[in-house]
């Protein structure tokens, strides 16, 4: 039927701004995510203590808290600062949301993984003349590519499905749009869209898969 | 390299607590002046942007889409024409329901227009336009569901929109207050609840659920089975809000010319009277 594929062709769109919003908060979240867990082991206290801080406060409070407090924030406190009006202001907003939440995340993860590399390496680092810089990019990076592969893959499948959350600043995703067919009384479009999720996630798990084998030439 | 980094960082975290001191600092400086200054400019803020920003939900008949996903409905018609008087621009916002007074107040929509009941509370918190729809709360059911009266319900489960009108009518009354409440962020996701069984009845406005059910919709198996209390529908502006006298003026001349009796019926409503 016609009309099955119209419905079809605007839940697709809308999955749109689910990947678009998830290809965002990527993009910004994985290196702030890198310089979040290099502030999280400084050896400048205040600075070790202010990002742990902002971790523990972005980790503790549920992101759809943060989604509200910093979409409806700025207008509420008479701010000169505001989103631009219409759709594109609320998805901006939800993506700063994401990108901030994600980095926490993803911090944790790096810094694990920094942690986990033998103190010898930078010792015989250190001992060869190599800068701090140099040990990381040259001998650190890419063993701990390697290591976060798993935990990150999982926090990225995760991603995909938390992106409906910004329907609650109603941002148009896929959840939100579904759900609205229900108010014409159309009630297979909301269970229809799992579908999406599956395929997508399906595609991510076949993709980190690969990766992990592509790297299998860093075991020891 | 890395004291580049962390110096970087710090600088960043100092302007978060930064931008989190300063909204603290302005509500303590200005406190007399804010209230009078809204009031004063809502008119001239929206003609300043060239549009109204309306917010508002999926409801038939007030905001639907067509055949096309074209935007129509009573609201969406009648706001048109409005803003048109008006001179500026509508611009149609979907919102959520329950998050509606923040969007308003946050500035991120002009206006809640969208079949919305007139009550003692939202006259308090907001800028109400006159009555301009007549709507009553009822009891959705399952066709052949047995129902007397609201004593019926005791112990059933109950669903409404949350913060909606329906949900007021649940907590006032006697005997829909001894229900299982489960608030619904969406009307029509109540009669979703009600057609898959998870809840017993929906309390829902007459105008929803006379577009919605009986034969020929999808949900026919659906049954209106009481109405509990007559309300008005009007529009709500920001608390102070001078753009709302002003709509008022141009609902008194769409009354006059007919333009809204004409409206009213070809959706199947009925007008409410202008006194307040």
């Amino acid at each position: 039927m016609n009309h099955i594929s119209v419905i079809l062709g605007q839940l697709s769109d809308s999955f749109l701004i689910n990947m678009k919003l998830f290809g965002v908060t990527l993009l910004f979240s994985l290196p702030l995510g890198l310089l979040i867990s290099f502030g999280s082991m400084s050896r400048f206290l205040p600075l070790r203590w202010l990002v742990r801080t902002f971790v523990w406060m972005i980790r503790g409070t549920p992101l759809m808290l943060q989604l509200i407090i910093i979409f409806y924030g700025p207008g509420l406190l008479e701010l000169a600062f505001g989103w631009p009006s219409g759709d594109s202001g609320r998805f901006v907003a939800a993506a700063v949301a994401f990108v901030i939440n994600y980095a926490c995340y993803f911090s944790e993860i790096f810094r694990g993984g920094i942690q986990s590399l033998p103190k010898g390496q930078y010792e015989a680092g250190q001992v060869l003349g190599m800068t701090k810089s140099q040990i990381f990019f040259k001998v650190t990076l890419l063993q701990l590519v390697k290591r976060i592969m798993p935990p990150v893959g999982n926090e990225v499948i995760t991603l995909v499905k938390d992106t409906s959350l910004a329907r609650i600043i109603s941002v148009q995703e896929i959840l939100m749009l579904a759900n609205q067919y229900t108010t014409s009384g159309l009630i297979w479009p909301l269970f229809s869209i799992g579908i999406y999720f599956l395929v997508f996630v399906g595609v991510l798990t076949l993709f980190f898969g690969w990766v992990e084998q592509k790297m299998s030439y860093f075991k020891a | 390299m890395k004291k580049l980094l962390s110096l970087l960082l710090a600088l960043t975290m100092a302007l978060a607590l930064a931008a989190c001191g300063t909204p603290k600092d302005q509500t303590n400086d200005t406190p007399p002046q804010d209230p009078n200054q809204s009031q004063a400019s809502d008119l001239d803020y929206v003609k300043g942007n060239g549009k109204m920003v309306i917010g508002y939900t999926l409801y038939a008949p007030m905001n639907y889409n067509d055949a096309n996903g074209n935007l129509t409905g009573f609201d969406t018609e009648l706001a048109k024409v409005i803003c048109e008087r008006l001179g500026v621009e509508p611009v149609f916002q979907i919102i959520n329901w329950d998050t509606k007074e923040v969007e308003l107040n946050a500035k991120t929509i002009d206006c809640i227009w969208n079949g919305l009941t007139i009550n003692d509370e939202r006259k308090a918190n907001m800028e109400l336009t006159q009555p301009y729809v007549k709507n009553a709360q009822v009891v959705l059911m399952k066709d052949g569901a047995s129902y007397q009266d609201t004593s019926s319900l005791i112990g059933k489960t109950v669903v409404a929109e949350q913060g909606s009108a329906g949900e007021d009518t649940i907590k006032a009354d006697a005997n829909l207050k001894q229900a299982s409440y489960i608030p619904k962020s969406v009307q029509s996701d109540c009669l979703m609840e009600v057609k898959a069984g998870t809840a017993d009845a929906a309390i829902l406005d007459l105008t929803l659920a006379k577009t919605m059910t009986g034969e020929g919709t999808n949900y026919a198996d659906l049954k209106i089975m009481d109405r509990l209390g007559e309300e008005d529908y009007g529009v709500a502006f920001r608390k102070g809000s001078d753009l709302c006298a002003e709509v008022n003026k141009i609902f008194d001349e769409l009354r006059t010319d007919g333009t809204l009796a004409t409206l009213a019926d070809k959706y199947g409503l009925d007008l409410a009277e202008a006194a307040q």
